[in-house]
């Protein structure tokens, strides 16, 4: 889950394959990440701000870690209080 | 004024560009540079992110320990006094700040959980009760409470635990 709880990662079964998806809670939008060919999606992480994503996949019978960025997708979900603009010079 | 006619090879020819990329514009882009140095290292389980950290249970030679990855220098973070080639990590978890992780691992034939401060380089066992038998962590992103996915009496529970 993001910091402020607008995005839930999880992991969601469509027939024979485990998808990733992150919810919008804020819009009620639901992005689907299928798994790269070849590979089945075990495990995930959502960076707090909602900017980055870990994927636990098994391809040939080898565990690996794929990060992948959110930013262009998602807008930040930042730590209350936090600054999201530059600080006048 | 003469209409223009479009073929239907035509239009799919003019459209197929815009929808490729519209198609890209919905799909995260995988962070090469760090997928292909995590790759090189050797194989990675139990993925865990912090705002720029990446906390990982990293496979190698053997042996899992746990690493932490400084996303923006992409690079590993000595963690000293956390991993102990007796123990075997089954779960972990970082914070936002990458300041504290939590760990369950397998000691002498039982699961423990701990909590590790990196500014302090310290561990601190964090005590599950009777009968409790921790399989996954999940560290609130300020790093004040932690979520242990426990095994009790046959039961799957979640006990949460406030952190100081």
């Amino acid at each position: 889950m993001s910091w402020n709880g607008r995005y839930l990662a999880l992991l969601l079964q469509q027939g024979t394959q485990t998808i990733a998806a992150i919810e919008d809670r804020l819009s009620g939008q639901l992005l689907r990440l299928p798994p790269p060919p070849g590979a089945r999606i075990e495990q995930l992480s959502l960076a707090p701000d909602g900017q980055t994503l870990a994927l636990q996949l098994v391809q040939g019978g080898q565990q690996r870690v794929q990060l992948f960025d959110l930013s262009t997708l998602l807008e930040p979900d930042r730590a209350a209080g936090m600054r999201s603009s530059n600080p006048l010079p | 004024m003469r209409a223009r006619r479009w073929s239907p090879g035509l239009l799919l020819s003019a459209l197929l560009p815009a929808m490729v990329s519209g198609c890209m514009g919905t799909m995260p882009v995988p962070l090469n540079g760090l997928n292909r140095q995590l790759e090189q290292a050797g194989g990675h389980r139990n993925p865990s992110l912090g705002e720029r950290w990446l906390a990982v249970i990293e496979q190698r030679g053997g042996r899992e320990q746990v690493q932490l990855v400084d996303l923006q220098l992409q690079r590993p973070v000595p963690l000293p006094g956390l991993n102990r080639a007796d123990a075997l990590p089954i779960s972990v978890s970082v914070d936002a700040r990458g300041e504290r992780l939590a760990l369950v691992r397998q000691l002498e034939g039982r699961s423990e959980v701990v909590l590790y401060r990196r500014a302090l380089q310290s561990l601190q066992p964090i005590a599950m009760g009777p009968g409790a038998i921790a399989t996954a962590v999940n560290l609130r992103a300020d790093g004040r409470q932690l979520a242990v996915q426990v095994s009790r009496d046959g039961l799957w529970q979640i006990d949460l635990v406030s952190l100081p």
